[in-house]
């Protein structure tokens, strides 16, 4: 009889591990998470991985090309340390363009955990601790500078932040919002329904981008750069909401008829009761899924507003403040390296879509 | 006698048929219409019909989970369609329901401590955690469940157990009537006859009053002391049950005994096949509503609705066959 | 039974490969079907007798599922090997199949007279309007009142009850040698269960061909079939003709079946339900799979399976103590007595 016991314990994977192996078997959800959680890390902890500061201009360096890192010298000699030459800079004769020569005199190695410029992390720590930079008297800017002289890999990495918080704030908000407004519409359903159901065929009415145009103008430039930070992020919740609202009116819709809610009715629940302890918990998965796949609309709405000139106002950067600098057909001739954002936003607005894709398959158990 | 705990009367349940852009009512869908039965103290009440005559909704009507379009329902002498949000609150502790599909009518997300739990936290009947978890740990030990499966989610559970974990919610208010709605026709046969078993346990054990909700009429009738036979919306016959099987009245009772196949090979029965299907309860047939179907139809069914009567001690149906004898 | 067997099941074993392990829905399967006979397969869920009809048909959905070993011989030819090209000109031809839910077997966008005519234009190679008049034949034939007209008209405007009558007609209409039914009358009422039972026996008669019933309703079994397989854990664990099925049933488990339905004409106090639930088959146990809920499971039950061997002409068993059960039921008492609320 001990035997049967023991068969009779059966191994339950909890919920959770079963979420996780759903998701590790998505290949491109896995990559998207991974690249997600660089951003992030990269992102918050800017100033630690700039190796310049953002901000300083340097007109000596203005325009200055991509800087490779070189392991291997002029003699064909190899080194273990890769190094950067210093630059020499000179003049076209013909053009009067500024040129970057190499001096293979001048060799500074990369080091890791360099002392660099001063900053404060969270405004707490103060620190000029760097992950990586050359020794002093070199310069290296992997992605080259600006028309300042600023370091544009420094500026993306800072442009990171805006970019992905207010993408982040933005859809939260809209979360917020959008699950307020379609739980009611979707839990007493009726005529409360049909009227909200309206109000956001409204909202869907006004063609996007001259809406969201028309409301961050209205946000003061001169307003303090939090603020205007604040202002993007409800601007952009106000576009977004209406889209998360009808899915979550759907899903409540579908879980209001089930039995356990039914069953919690013939308990003597009343309505909040029942839509804390019940509808929420069952939602919150979809609502997660919904909110991840709309961040990245969102850090395209917000470079958009900014490439107009309506986002984020310099001397915040922000993917789309970045990108503005890349407006111009003869700058972007000359210098293609200020495109570079736009890559970076290609590629985030992909790897959180992968990601997204992936946490919807997980969290749908259905698709096991 | 015992007395009533439950009396419906001239119960209805219409459902609107909104049709356009401005949803507004073009029919109704008589799910439930005029039905009058009662429930006595301690008894149970088998309601067995096919799908769609409306047994479900009746019970979930009986309940409130669906308001009524006309009718009382009178428990324990009040009428509870009358009551207000606290009063019907009060009165669900003494009324309560099991579902059909252990799957759906439980929360995914709450363990069982939390889901039996439930109905002693919306009407504080602990004081503490500690003294509902224990409440909880006796409740699922009536059960057949132990207490190793409290902090568990419903999934780790065969349909059986399931099934007695919903059970167990039901009891956790010390209900008088419970309303099983098909409680064991969504289980495997074997596993069927432990609830069936568990329910008639729990019977005893708490003196409780059932309504039993199902279509298959042998278990309705190994579990009732009563049964009533309804058939699109109307109830056509009640009687006890020996007398249902023995001298059913109404031929729609006749024909749905003679359909239920018997694990018996050697019994071929002179069997009664029904014409047809079973019509809209949109647009229900006149006069009696089972003569398109009934073997035994004359000239009066289709014209005249025949009257729910009694015919002998307890035996109630509607049928005018009756009624010309 | 001297005739030669239409179908013969040998060792059937139908694997799904899942991500929590390997499912061995069949493993093990023999069976034989017999020209014109019906063979019913009973059991509970997931014991796998849809699975072992899917693979006749061989239309077990691959990955994750796949015939993993044994034969399935029909008229010479071992189904298993057949290629797909094949196994087409079989399925709808020899072999027909009905399921459960005639509405999703049916195309919600074509009328039903189309979906029959396309069945009977593809297998019997006729022209349209000859195809058409088979198909009204059809429906006349299972019973569908006023057949031109139902002809013209969609699966959503048919009841339940008619839509499982229009799947018949069609798997009919090329005159199979087997007729395989997966639960076809489960999800419709009683009433007109009956109906349908009625309609497959004497269509039976009429057509002489075999049927496979799978079901896990003892009433279905015991009314339409003439031997039985009742099915437990991915094995066949009791095998013979109907009479002596109910009769003298020599599983332990199919005795337990037996007892745990309610009778309409027999009143018992207590049902005699069989413990705990049937073992996940993720998780079978060692030895007997049934040894879980077995109340007679003892010793060698927990360490080696059983075969399925004859315990009297033509009455396979699979349980080691078949004769036990015998001398139990002999002395007339009951193995699944009361044990309380208890799992």
């Amino acid at each position: 009889m001990e035997k049967v016991k023991k068969e009779k314990e059966k191994k339950y994977l909890s919920n959770r591990a079963k979420i996780w192996r759903r998701y590790k078997k998505h290949k491109l959800g896995m990559f998207g998470g991974l690249v997600v959680l660089l951003l992030l890390v990269l992102s918050i902890f800017a100033p630690f991985f700039s190796p310049y500061d953002y901000t300083k201009p340097n007109y000596e360096g203005a325009y200055m090309p991509p800087q490779p890192l070189n392991f291997k010298d002029e003699t064909g000699k190899f080194n273990l340390i890769p190094f950067t030459y210093g630059i020499k800079q000179g003049m076209d004769p013909e053009t009067w363009a500024r040129t970057f020569e190499i001096n293979p005199e001048q060799k500074y190695k990369l080091k890791f955990m360099i002392r660099g410029w001063d900053y404060e992390l969270f405004g707490i720590f103060k620190s000029n601790l760097h992950l990586f930079g050359v020794e002093k008297g070199g310069s290296f800017h992997p992605f080259g500078t600006d028309k300042l002289g600023r370091d544009i890999f420094s500026r993306i990495i800072f442009g990171s932040r805006i970019s992905i918080f207010i993408a982040f704030f933005g859809s939260l908000l809209s979360a917020v919002i959008g699950s307020l407004v379609g739980g009611i519409s979707g839990y007493f359903s009726g005529k409360t329904d049909l009227f909200i159901q309206r109000i956001i065929e409204m909202f869907q009415l006004f063609p996007q981008l001259p809406l969201m145009m028309a409301l961050s103008a209205a946000i003061p430039t001169t307003w303090p750069p939090i603020l205007i930070f604040i202002g993007i992020v409800v601007v952009l919740s106000l576009i977004q909401w209406t889209f998360l609202a009808r899915e979550v009116r759907a899903i409540v819709l579908s879980y209001r008829e089930q039995e356990f809610v039914k069953a919690a009715q013939a308990l003597g629940a009343n309505h909040l009761y029942i839509i804390i302890r019940h509808v929420i918990p069952n939602c919150l998965s979809h609502i997660i899924v919904v909110m991840t796949l709309t961040i990245p609309s969102l850090i395209l709405a917000e470079s958009t507003l900014s490439y107009l000139g309506l986002g984020i106002q310099p001397p915040m950067v922000s993917w789309g403040v970045l990108l503005q600098e890349a407006s111009n057909i003869q700058t972007i001739g000359q210098h293609p390296w200020i495109m570079i954002p736009g890559a970076f936003i290609f590629f985030t607005v992909l790897s959180i879509n992968f990601f997204g894709d992936g946490v919807r398959d997980a969290l749908d158990p259905k698709s096991n | 006698m015992a007395e009533n705990l439950l009396e419906v009367k001239n119960l209805k349940k219409y459902f609107p048929v909104k049709a356009g852009v401005f949803k507004r009512t073009v029919a109704h869908v008589k799910a439930v219409d005029d039905i009058s039965f009662a429930v006595k103290q301690g008894e149970t009440l088998g309601l067995v019909g096919e799908s769609g005559c409306g047994k479900s909704t009746t019970g979930r009507t009986i309940l409130r989970l669906l308001e009524a379009t006309e009718g009382e329902v009178v428990f324990e002498g009040k009428n509870i369609m009358e009551l207000d949000k606290n009063e019907m609150r009060a009165i669900r502790r003494d009324m309560q329901i099991i579902f059909q599909d252990p799957y759906a009518s439980l929360n995914p997300r709450m363990t069982v401590a939390d889901i039996v739990g439930e109905p002693i936290d919306i009407h504080k009947l602990a004081k503490n955690k500690k003294e509902r978890n224990q409440k909880v740990e006796e409740i699922l030990e009536n059960v057949g469940l132990g207490a190793e499966y409290m902090n568990r989610y419903p999934h780790e559970f065969s349909g059986g157990q399931r099934q007695r974990i919903g059970v167990a919610r039901a009891l956790a208010v010390d209900p008088k009537l419970i309303i099983a709605d098909e409680p064991v026709s969504a289980l495997d046969v074997s596993v069927q006859a432990q609830v069936v078993n568990l329910l008639q346990d729990l019977q005893q054990e708490y003196g409780l009053t059932y309504l039993f909700i199902a279509h298959d009429l042998s278990v309705v009738k190994h579990i009732s002391d009563r049964v009533a036979v309804m058939y699109l919306g109307k109830i056509v016959e009640l009687t006890d049950k020996k007398e249902l099987y023995d001298n059913p009245l109404h031929p729609y009772t006749q024909s749905l005994l003679s359909a239920i196949p018997e694990a018996d090979p050697k019994k071929k029965k002179d069997r009664i096949v029904l014409e047809g299907d079973v019509p809209s309860p949109v647009d229900p047939p006149s006069g009696c509503r089972f003569h398109p179907r009934c073997p035994k139809a004359f000239d009066l069914c289709p014209v005249k609705e025949p009257e729910f009567k009694e015919y002998g001690d307890g035996h109630f149906a509607a049928c005018h066959l009756l009624e010309k004898e | 039974m001297s005739k030669e067997a239409l179908v013969e099941v040998k060792n059937l074993q139908t694997y799904f490969y899942t991500e929590e392990g390997v499912v061995k829905a069949v493993d093990g399967v023999d069976y034989e079907i017999y020209p014109g006979e019906t063979l019913g397969i009973v059991g509970e869920s997931g014991c796998g007798k849809s699975v072992t009809s899917l693979s006749i048909m061989r239309l077990v959905e691959s990955p994750p599922g796949k015939i993993e070993g044994g034969e399935i011989n029909f008229q010479g030819k071992d189904l298993t090997k057949l290629s797909e090209k094949e196994m087409r000109k079989i399925r709808g031809n020899d072999i027909s199949m009905i399921f459960q839910e005639p509405m999703t077997s049916l195309n919600p966008v074509y009328t039903v007279g189309d979906q029959i005519i396309e069945a009977i234009m593809l297998h019997k190679g006729v022209k349209r309007k000859e195809a058409r008049q088979q198909a009204i034949e059809m429906l006349q034939k299972v019973g569908i009142p006023l057949p031109e007209q139902r002809v013209d008209e969609y699966p959503h405007q048919l009841s339940g009850g008619m839509r499982q009558r229009v799947m018949i007609a069609m798997a009919l209409s090329c005159d199979p040698q087997l007729l395989i039914a997966d639960e076809p009358t489960t999800a419709l009422d009683v009433t007109i269960q009956a109906q349908i039972l009625e309609l497959m026996n004497s269509l039976k008669e009429s057509y002489g061909m075999a049927i496979m019933m799978i079901t896990h309703d003892l009433g279905v079994i015991a009314e339409v079939s003439d031997r039985v397989a009742v099915m437990y854990a991915g094995k066949v664990v009791e095998y013979t003709d109907v009479d002596s099925l109910f009769e003298d049933p020599k599983h332990p488990y199919t005795w337990g079946l037996m007892n745990s339905i309610p009778k309409l004409d027999k009143d018992v106090e207590r049902l005699e339900a069989i413990p705990g639930s049937v073992p996940s088959p993720l998780n079978f146990p060692e030895g007997c799979k049934f040894n879980t809920r077995c109340p007679l499971a003892e010793g060698k039950c927990f360490t080696d399976e059983p075969e399925l061997i004859d315990a009297e002409a033509g009455h396979k068993v699979r349980c080691w103590r078949y004769k036990d059960l015998e001398e139990i039921k002999a002395r007339g008492e009951r193995i699944y007595a009361d044990q309380g609320v208890k799992e």
